[in-house]
């Protein structure tokens, strides 16, 4: 049993990157699709209930940061990673508030990578035992 | 050891106030009380002078009427005539008497100055009538008696014991043998002066005054006490004008007085003011008291300005070392609040220019320092250049290109710890991360290079200036390996060592001449752009950590440098007051 993963870059590359940067199935993951823009993210995230969506910050149509507080309005158990090129404060701080688990910074060290996907594994173990 | 100038500028005020003010105002005091001391003395004895004198005018006015009578008395042939007569009967003689008015014209006349005019008489006939009496045994015995007689004629002045009254008392009075020019004797005259007048002259006076003769004893005094008393005194000392101290009965007195020359045989008396000595003191003292207030009020005032004064002075000084200190601390738009025109406001006029200066110089070097960032940030969007990045770096990881990826990854977070650096003090554990990346894409450049980092003290919570240890690390390769064949091998080690955080770099390579590493060190910046790299780290060490940290480098040729980063331990965090 895998946990459900979205990933939303408006890079073909970086989407394609991504899934073999890290090994997802190892860590207790599996990519069940992938998005181009923020309104295609959403309609995702409703059709296929993921547990996790990896968001790049900056994407045409609809920015990371909006379609997480659409996300939240329905969703406020998926967990994000947001992915930014430049860390903005303001930015930063918006993420916290809309309960971001973690920000990771452009190029994605698939070191940190994998430590954020352990320890969103082992959050989503923990309340799935208390549920 | 005491130094005049380790004194603060208030103390030397008040020192120098002490010296030029409060010694003059001391002498001045003490000529003050000494000159009204003398003053009221002075003047005292002027004044007591003043009423000797008079009293001496009147005494010797009285005496001299005693005397004119006496002289009139001696040529009266009828008082002769009365006096020799043998008379027969009282009747007779009263009848003889009542003829003779002369000497009841005299006492009338001069009732002023002479009380009793008495004639004693040898002649046993005579009746006595209160003028006339028989110079009896007794009489004659006395002493003016019989000076009287001896000195035939001649006046002279004693006090007069008169028993004959009914309350016998002494008066001083002119005694003289009465005679004619054939040298017939016809009585001795005692004119007892009027006691009362004396009294009275002599109460005009201030103190109690006496009348002395030559042997110093008290013929007459205002006061009861003196009389008959004997003085054993020089009376010459009297005289003098500042007077003489004199101890009667254990009271002190100052003693005046004024020579009285009477005529007659024994002419030398003297007329002596005695003044109690605390009277006389009263005066200079209450001036004293006074001389001393306004020397007290003339010092307190003036210490009490010297105050104000020299707290107005140190207190701008205060202010002005307050504000070269904020601005030795870097705020250099501080408003000094000193007005005033003197040396201070100039100064501090001059360091408010100063910091200015010091202020427009320091922006100035910021926005150079500034402009590497800015051409990085400004011309080149740091989202579009991370992105770029990333979709390189994923497509090598697309395209299984290990090497690629990694040696991007690598770049990116150098360059990210480039841009977003602020100058702050950061993690020693980023910074050798920095490190790491920087080796390993020099690793993947030059492809013949080994490093090791080893870390022999806890530096969880040690934070240093950014980039302190890649330019060290850029000049060992460049210098130390670029030029070898055989693979280059990097060490580094952190370790503590007395109270000091050693950084060492050390390379394999083919070492420095010690001309090499002066000119590494020295100040002249000629090209290479390593060599200001280490440079300007060491400069920077020196401007944040101070003088006694920085770099050292060893190194011998074909044996390979060793170049050791020293700072304190633990290093300093907050950016404080250097640029």
């Amino acid at each position: 049993m895998y946990y459900k993963v979205l990933i939303a870059d408006d890079e073909p590359v970086i989407r394609q990157g991504l899934k073999k940067i890290v090994n997802w199935n190892i860590l207790g993951f599996k990519i069940v699709g992938e998005a181009e823009n923020g309104i295609e993210a959403l309609d995702k995230v409703h059709k296929l209930d993921p547990d996790l969506c990896v968001i790049d910050i900056r994407m045409p149509g609809m920015d990371g940061l909006e379609l997480i507080s659409e996300i939240r309005k329905s969703k406020s158990e998926i967990k994000i990673i947001i992915l930014t090129g430049y860390p903005e404060f303001e930015y930063a701080q918006k993420a916290i508030s809309l309960g971001v688990q973690s920000y990771i910074l452009k190029p994605v060290d698939p070191q940190i990578l994998k430590d954020e996907l352990t320890k969103i594994y082992e959050d989503l173990e923990r309340k799935k035992f208390l549920a | 050891m005491f130094k005049f100038q380790d004194l603060k500028i208030r103390e030397k005020l008040i020192l120098s106030f002490l010296v030029v003010s409060f010694i003059p105002i001391l002498v001045l005091g003490a000529v003050t009380i000494i000159h009204f001391r003398n003053f009221a003395l002075n003047s005292s004895a002027k004044e007591i002078y003043n009423e000797l004198n008079f009293a001496k005018f009147k005494i010797i006015e009285m005496t001299n009427e005693a005397v004119s009578i006496a002289n009139k008395l001696m040529i009266d042939q009828r008082l002769k005539e009365i006096l020799l007569y043998r008379y027969k009967s009282p009747l007779e003689a009263y009848l003889k008497y009542s003829q003779y008015k002369d000497i009841e014209n005299y006492k009338t006349l001069y009732a002023n100055s002479i009380y009793r005019i008495r004639i004693y008489s040898e002649n046993p006939t005579i009746l006595e009538n209160g003028v006339f009496y028989r110079a009896t045994k007794k009489i004659k015995e006395k002493d003016w008696y019989k000076l009287a007689v001896n000195l035939n004629g001649f006046i002279i002045w004693d006090l007069v014991r008169q028993d004959e009254d009914i309350y016998s008392d002494y008066y001083f009075s002119l005694i003289r043998l009465l005679r004619d020019v054939y040298n017939e004797r016809f009585g001795v005259l005692v004119i007892n002066l009027n006691k009362l007048e004396m009294k009275s002259i002599l109460n005009h006076t201030s103190y109690d005054t006496l009348l002395v003769n030559s042997d110093g004893l008290v013929i007459f005094s205002n006061k009861e006490d003196f009389m008959g008393n004997t003085f054993d005194i020089d009376l010459q000392r009297i005289l003098s004008d500042k007077g003489y101290t004199y101890d009667l009965n254990n009271k002190k007195y100052l003693v005046f007085g004024v020579y009285l020359p009477l005529t007659g045989y024994n002419k030398d008396f003297y007329l002596v003011s005695m003044v109690p000595m605390e009277i006389i003191m009263r005066e200079p003292k209450r001036m004293q008291r006074f001389a001393l207030t306004m020397v007290f009020i003339a010092f307190a005032g003036s210490m009490f300005f010297t105050g104000i004064f020299s707290r107005s002075v140190s207190r701008r000084i205060g202010i002005l070392n307050k504000a070269v200190d904020e601005i030795s601390h870097g705020n250099w738009d501080l408003d000094i609040p000193l007005q005033g025109r003197d040396e201070i406001g100039r100064l501090s006029e001059n360091v408010k220019m100063m910091a200015k200066n010091i202020k427009r110089l320091n922006e100035l070097v910021m926005k150079q320092k500034d402009m590497k960032f800015k051409v990085l940030t400004n011309q080149l969007n740091p989202h579009f250049l991370f992105n770029t990045l990333e979709t390189i770096h994923m497509m090598a990881v697309c395209n299984e290109q290990k090497e690629i990826a990694d040696m991007v990854l690598k770049l990116g977070k150098i360059l990210r710890k480039t841009i977003e650096s602020k100058g702050t003090p950061i993690r020693l554990e980023s910074e050798i991360e920095l490190v790491k990346s920087y080796l390993e894409i020099q690793k993947y450049r030059l492809g013949r290079l080994n490093y090791d980092i080893e870390i022999l003290t806890d530096i969880s919570e040690i934070y240093v200036l950014p980039f302190l240890i890649q330019p060290i690390v850029e000049n060992s390769i460049i210098h130390g390996l670029e030029n070898k064949k055989d693979g280059g091998f990097i060490k580094i080690k952190i370790f503590k060592e007395d109270k000091r955080l050693i950084i060492s770099v050390e390379d394999n390579g083919i070492g420095m001449s010690k001309e090499k590493i002066e000119s590494l060190l020295s100040d002249s910046f000629n090209g290479e752009s390593s060599k200001i790299g280490i440079r300007n780290t060491l400069e920077r060490i020196k401007l944040f950590y101070g003088e006694e940290y920085g770099i050292k480098i060893e190194s011998s040729e074909d044996n390979g440098t060793r170049v050791d980063i020293i700072l304190p331990y633990p290093p300093r965090r907050e950016m404080g007051d250097v640029l």
